[in-house]
């Protein structure tokens, strides 16, 4: 019989402090406690083979060959109320309203600087702010399409949001992937109770897309959407396949494209030249067109901007949304919420301290040991100080850094990141889990049933990025009977 | 609406899926007729090389043309980009770049493929192992195969791996009739006739045409038969004629065919003057299997020019 083991002082996502099984968590609860853990771990064994025999792999290209390894997934969900899911749902959408509103003010008028409420020097050194896209208007107001937003929720058990993915997030493969496993892992669970689905994602991102193409087109051609590559050696090489796969939409690389002098985008087809309403990059700005931005870059297509530009394409997310995914403009998000919306905040930020300001630099420095120390641009944890963990050379590094260069860095209380049972070495134990919805933005908005949840299988570690020993897991939203 | 890179992608991957098949079943009829052959007869296992190609490369890499040697070098050895191991290797990368219009169990099959390579293809180099081992490449293959040909809408994409898998199976019995009839037809030890049907049948064999060459209608027996078979048997998917037809047939059906299509014209002219009884000379045959060589690799460069890459694209 596995016994679920939880951390004192820690908010477990599937049990409260007494062990009693949370209200939606109840029957998968009561199931992991009928099983043993040698049957748990046969189970986590056979979706194992399964993810490999599906090719549900990333790429390690470190060791010069690109191994294929397993996307490590932890078979035990984790667990979030029906009810408690709607107010995030509320929340994101909110969010997102907001930030597409701030994108757009920032290529426009700038009323938010205007009026005192955003410090508008901070957009003078955004690495992110691209003075090509000012003046764009992109369709439906919205430049953020596609968003991963972090959520993580501390001991007190409050959702919090912690980062905002606007440039191209991704994981939403692997939450579509680990349903699919789950459902082998525990078929019965999802006959004795409603586990709302997740499966339309692809759907819902064609719809999307081709809701984005211009309204010009003939009336008669279907327009034509296509999902942009960096290559098979990005490390989310597969989740770009396996989107377009589901959508039925070309998967096509820079040198697949080209833009001619009318500024119309053509893919190279054995028929010759089609034309191309809408890409969905899953590449940076900064090597989308080596016309205007990296000259040396090979990944883009020469000449998108200017397409883009005349309005001959639609680009998701929209050049330049990456201005708002940022960690200093995100400690902004709820002014702007109240700004544009004149709502309050559904969801919260984490308390965030701006290095900008001097006061607060002050404070990060003399704290740093309570705090985690974020780089404002850069993804995938790297960069990232966990003060109680660091070294006092590694705490003082940091700070020279922060100090060189304050704009770019911010600093947030460590929180406590809640756990979920994970089925480590013969036990479950209590692992740091976050979750990672993603937001759809277009005519109408919609969110992810659940999202991506991930997981740092390390004992203790708050890191729970694949490229650095994380996992994931299902989620499961489950209406309360 | 397919994309340039994705059919030459496709292409090279049925071309890769197809030298794997059909070098593991030249490698598993030589390991089985050697065991059949007289003590005086010496085994000839660089006969493999001469077919498979790759003599250059082997000399590099190893000392003598022993039989482990040869037979690890055209099954497991990764830097022979034309061994087993290596066409799955890269018929897999190219599927992975293309797994947003394969069927998903394509992709799974694939994958299978490869993952069994990974972990068997150096333990097949011993006999025991081998056949087992090179049977499971030519099944799972044949089931890739299956999920094509029961899944995928006949479209561009269908059409461009059916003309690669056409392509390398012609250009494949070509090089086997070259070289193992060559062998058979040329300076003989003494006493061999003795072994000439074994010889023969094990020519049919590793083309896996045995069975349905005993089943012909047509009358005859002996050299010049099994090589009318090979090269016209216009019903057998392994006979040159067929996978040319084949080759035709597909090249109708893509856009902007035409010079595909004349060099598939050139290649058939070819074929159609070959005259069985007259190739019984190992001179007549070899230049024959030449020109045919030729003109496949015609075909392919006019299916370069005309679809792939830069050539295609001239901006």
């Amino acid at each position: 019989m596995a016994e679920i083991h939880t951390s004192p002082h820690l908010w477990d996502e599937l049990v409260d402090a007494h062990g009693t099984a949370r209200p939606a968590a109840t029957a998968l609860v009561e199931r992991l406690r009928s099983l043993d853990v040698d049957e748990l771990r046969q189970r986590q064994g056979l979706a194992e083979v399964d993810m490999l025999a599906l090719g549900i792999t990333f790429t390690v290209y470190s060791d010069g060959r690109g191994t294929d390894r397993v996307w490590p997934m932890d078979i035990i969900p984790r667990v979030i109320a029906a009810s408690e899911w709607a107010r995030i749902e509320l929340g994101l959408k909110q969010r997102l309203a907001a930030l597409n509103r701030f994108i757009d003010d920032v290529y426009h008028e700038r009323r938010i600087i205007a009026d005192g409420i955003f410090p508008g020097e901070l957009l003078s050194d955004s690495v992110n702010l691209r003075p090509e896209c000012v003046g764009m208007s992109p369709k439906f107001g919205v430049w953020a399409h596609i968003c991963g937003s972090d959520l993580v929720r501390d001991a007190d058990g409050v959702v919090y949001v912690l980062e905002d993915n606007l440039r191209v997030p991704s994981g939403v493969s692997y939450m579509l992937q680990n349903r699919a496993i789950s459902k082998r892992a525990f078929a019965d669970l999802f006959e004795r109770q409603s586990i709302l689905p997740v499966d339309d994602y692809p759907d819902r991102l064609r719809r999307l897309l081709v809701s984005l193409a211009a309204t010009a087109l003939d009336g008669v051609r279907q327009p034509t959407v296509v999902v942009l590559t960096p290559g098979v050696y990005n490390s989310a090489y597969f989740e770009h396949a396996f989107l377009a796969q589901q959508m039925g939409v070309p998967l096509v690389e820079g040198a697949d494209l080209f833009v001619d002098t009318s500024n119309r985008v053509w893919m190279r087809t054995i028929d010759g030249p089609k034309p191309v309403d809408v890409v969905y990059r899953r590449i940076d700005d900064l090597y989308l067109d080596p016309e205007v931005f990296d000259s040396t870059s090979q990944l883009g297509v020469p000449g998108l901007m200017r397409a883009w530009r005349s309005g001959n394409v639609a680009i998701a997310n929209a050049p330049g949304a990456g201005v708002a995914d940022d960690k200093v403009v995100y400690a902004w998000v709820p002014e702007m919420i109240r700004y544009y919306l004149g709502e309050e905040p559904l969801l919260p930020n984490v308390p965030t301290y701006r290095c900008h300001y001097p006061d607060e630099l002050d404070y990060v420095c003399e704290h740093a040991a309570e705090l985690v120390l974020k780089p404002a641009n850069e993804s995938g944890g790297y960069g990232l100080t966990i003060g109680s963990s660091a070294t006092d050379a590694e705490l003082e590094e940091a700070i020279a850094a922060i100090k060189a260069d304050p704009r770019n860095w911010v600093a947030q209380p460590i929180l406590q990141l809640s756990t979920a049972p994970t089925l480590c070495a013969g036990e479950l134990a209590p692992r740091h889990v976050d979750l990672r919805p993603f937001v759809l933005s277009g005519s109408d908005t919609y969110v992810t049933t659940g999202g991506l949840t991930r997981v740092a299988l390390v004992d203790g570690s708050l890191v729970v990025n694949s490229s650095q020993g994380g996992g994931s897991k299902d989620t499961w939203v489950v209406e309360e009977s | 609406m397919l994309l340039s890179r994705v059919a030459e992608q496709l292409y090279w991957a049925a071309r890769y899926l197809e030298r794997a098949e059909g070098t593991a079943r030249i490698v598993r009829e030589h390991s089985h007729v050697i065991v059949d052959l007289p003590i005086t007869v010496t085994p000839k296992w660089d006969h493999l090389l001469a077919i498979l190609g790759g003599r250059e490369g082997f000399d590099e890499r190893y000392e003598t043309g022993d039989e482990t040697s040869i037979v690890s070098f055209l099954v497991a050895d990764l830097a022979n980009p034309d061994s087993v191991h290596s066409s799955i290797a890269h018929a897999r990368d190219n599927f992975r770049t293309c797994r947003d219009i394969l069927p998903a169990q394509a992709w799974n099959a694939v994958n299978d493929l490869y993952l069994t390579a990974g972990r068997d293809a150096t333990e097949s180099v011993q006999r025991r192992n081998r056949a087992r081992f090179l049977e499971r490449v030519i099944a799972e293959h044949q089931r890739l195969l299956g999920i094509l040909t029961t899944t995928m809408s006949r479209d561009e994409a269908y059409t461009m791996l059916r003309l690669g898998r056409h392509i390398e199976r012609a250009d494949m019995i070509t090089r086997v009739l070259d070289v193992r009839a060559g062998l058979l037809l040329g300076d003989r030890p003494e006493r061999a006739e003795l072994y000439d049907d074994i010889q023969w049948s094990s020519v049919l064999r590793s083309l896996s045409a045995l069975q349905m060459y005993n089943r012909r209608s047509a009358l005859g027996d002996g050299a010049v038969e099994v090589i009318r078979f090979i090269l016209g048997e216009t019903t057998f998917p392994r006979s040159v004629a067929y996978c040319l037809a084949g080759v035709e047939s597909s090249a109708r059906v893509l856009p902007r065919s035409e010079s595909v299509l004349a060099a598939c014209r050139g290649a058939l002219r070819e074929l159609a003057a070959a005259d069985p009884p007259v190739l019984l000379n190992a001179g007549e045959l070899h230049g024959q299997a030449d020109r045919l060589q030729i003109a496949i690799g015609s075909i392919n460069a006019r299916i370069t020019g005309a679809y792939f890459g830069h050539a295609a694209w001239p901006n």
